[in-house]
């Protein structure tokens, strides 16, 4: 990098063709491979540099591509040792062939990471794909694993550390072949695989890490047993809760309950088998707790049902919105959690809630379950006058002051305040919380997420605090 | 409070001195404070003093999230991390994002690496034409027409 003194913009200079292959496998490898090799045509220097590359990355699923053109330039594709491969593809049934080779090639390559959405109708993976060594992360998504696509051979994925399935149709037997086969594994995804009944993960004596997002196509509660994961983050829908066999190694979980859209009945006996999901978390010293769920222990909590009590829990989160329905909920949870240090809110509103969880719980319903019960809740609703959309600063500022009344031990507290509207209510906030800081003796610091990104960066390095010294 | 602090000199001679945490990001420096003498200077004859004043900006704003916000708010800062980033590297010309490149390559500071590599790949050469690439990279065109037409030909489906 000789010969730059200052401010030039590189005029002339060719900067890029003078770096070194193993550099620019690493900048080809983070792009698709259709980008990777158009480099060919730039210059000599460029024409095999791509063909190199440690990582394929194919998304086509335009009728264009023809699976035999990819497949020539393949046979021009050089490296030894594959770190990914990732294929997308819609292609007909004719090509099939072709998408087994490649897949083949990368695992004669020792590839180690390998994501691959096949959409060809009663596409079923090669035996050879079952059996392998290298692959250490796997993604499928959209696969069909039922019972009539199970292979032949048994299944032997010696090095796989990290498993992910997304919106695959697994049948439970297939589900156990699979396992059996990973001796190693770390982590475990499962998103969306409504087909799955029971998840017995008791075998993996490695596994660490569980995630799964249920589907609402689910047909009924999915066993899970997993004695020996830390850290557990799910999402189950409230028609049919998962049932938590065995998380007795749990330390960190992340809960949520979701909902059909127009699941106009909140069943009291769903709510019984959240608060049993609930209960085997008593255990962990970090929790996260989402919106939908804090609303319905608050029913819970009116209904005067018996909560458990979380004693180790060091570390919790809460994601939720400023409203009266999830407060009787919120306190209960705190008054049930006494070792407490710190604690982070993320305030949401009703609006990024419902994209990023349109599953959310309509408050009419909640309404209607407390008149069909006959509860009076007018005590806990300390937000009455909010227009729930739209929070103000100081209606954030109480909740943040109700939950300091809760908490005994806490020492420090994070608000993030993911939807705040404008920077004025943000700098409101920001006074408010300092005077209740000070007030409480309790650190409270504000997510500074929407000035950061809005901030030109203009502190560049301080040269005045550099001394100039001439050998 | 006495942190430790360790003075880097750059090929053109500035020191610079910052705290240690904020050196370690590389993982070449604490070779280098091994291999000399503790109160010495570590001399970087590979990186002149402006681009390592770029690496020091970001090693430190690095750093201070890293151990400021502490576990539970991970996700959050992780993203604030992000913004900065991507408007740390917008604001820098073309000669010193490929500088910037080499000195995190030597320096062995993986996230600043992985980040100027992605840039690189993402805004000069993804979606971009070959006209286009060879004027802003500044790259001459050694091949014939025909040359080009041939390499251009092996590939087809991969320039629609």
């Amino acid at each position: 990098m000789a010969g730059d003194g200052g401010n030039g913009n590189g005029i002339g200079v060719d900067s890029i063709s003078s770096l070194p292959d193993d550099i620019l496998h690493i900048i080809l490898s983070s792009i698709p491979t259709k980008f990777a090799i158009r480099t060919s045509v730039w210059s000599k220097r460029w024409r095999h540099v791509w063909s190199d590359t440690p990582s394929l990355s194919f998304e086509s699923c335009e009728d264009t591509t023809s699976a035999y053109s990819v497949d020539e330039t393949l046979a021009r594709y050089t490296a030894h040792k594959m770190m990914s491969f990732h294929l997308y593809t819609s292609v007909i049934l004719d090509d099939v062939p072709y998408i087994n080779r490649w897949i083949e090639l990368a695992m004669s390559r020792n590839v180690e990471r390998m994501s691959l959405e096949i959409h060809v109708d009663n596409y079923g993976f090669p035996d050879l794909f079952y059996i392998n060594s290298s692959v250490k992360q796997l993604t499928l998504n959209y696969s069909d694993l039922s019972d009539m696509m199970i292979p032949r051979c048994f299944v032997s994925w010696t090095s796989l550390k990290k498993l992910s399935l997304r919106c695959c149709t697994i049948s439970d037997e297939f589900f156990a072949k699979i396992l059996s086969g990973c001796p190693i594994l770390e982590g475990l995804k499962l998103n969306f695989c409504h087909t799955l009944m029971v998840i017995d993960l008791s075998k993996l004596l490695r596994l660490r890490t569980l995630e799964i997002y249920e589907s609402n196509l689910v047909r009924g509660s999915t066993q899970i047993v997993a004695p020996h994961i830390h850290c557990l983050n799910l999402i189950t829908y409230a028609q049919s809760p998962s049932t938590l066999v065995d998380v007795s190694s749990l330390t960190a979980a992340s809960l949520e309950i979701w909902y059909r859209p127009h699941q106009t009945q909140l069943k009291t006996h769903k709510q019984v088998m959240v608060l049993k999901i609930l209960g085997k978390l008593q255990n962990v010293e970090r929790l996260t707790l989402g919106t939908n769920l804090l609303k319905i222990l608050s029913l819970a909590e009116l209904r005067g049902v018996l909560f458990p009590r979380f004693k180790n829990i060091k570390d919790l989160t809460l994601e939720t919105v400023v409203s009266q329905y999830v407060t009787p909920g919120l306190v209960r949870v705190l008054h049930n959690s006494p070792g407490l240090k710190t604690l982070t809110l993320h305030i949401m509103d009703s609006s990024t809630l419902q994209i990023i969880n349109p599953s959310r719980i309509e408050d009419k319903y909640l309404d209607k379950y407390l008149d069909l019960h006959g509860l009076d809740s007018n005590q806990w609703w300390i937000f009455l006058d909010i227009f729930r959309q739209n929070p103000e600063s100081k209606h954030v500022a109480s909740l943040v002051e109700l939950v300091l009344k809760t908490t005994k031990a806490l020492e420090k507290m994070a608000v993030r305040w993911e939807g705040c509207p404008d920077g004025r209510r943000f700098e409101e906030l920001l006074e408010m919380l300092s005077i209740i800081s000070h007030d409480n003796n309790v650190s409270v610091a504000l997510i500074d997420h929407l000035k950061r990104k809005q901030r030109k960066m203009s502190t560049k390095w301080d040269y005045r605090k550099a001394t100039t010294l001439y050998d | 409070m006495s942190k430790k602090n360790i003075v880097l000199k750059s090929s053109n001679g500035i020191i610079f001195e910052v705290e240690e945490a904020v050196a370690l990001q590389s993982e070449t420096i604490p070779y280098m404070i091994e291999d000399d003498c503790a109160n010495d200077t570590i001399p970087l004859a590979n990186v002149t003093g402006d681009i390592l004043a770029l690496v020091i900006e970001y090693c430190k704003k690095h750093v201070v999230v890293a151990d400021g916000d502490g576990g539970g708010s991970s996700s959050s800062s992780q993203e604030d991390l992000k913004n900065w980033d991507a408007q740390f590297m917008n604001d820098l010309d073309q000669s010193k994002i490929f500088n910037l490149l080499l000195a995190a390559d030597f320096l062995n500071i993986k996230t600043l690496f992985d980040l100027t590599c992605q840039f690189v790949a993402d805004t000069m050469i993804k979606g971009k034409s070959v006209e286009e690439v060879r004027r802003t990279l500044n790259i001459e065109k050694d091949y014939t027409s025909e040359e080009e037409a041939k390499a251009r030909q092996e590939n087809e489906w991969a320039f629609k």
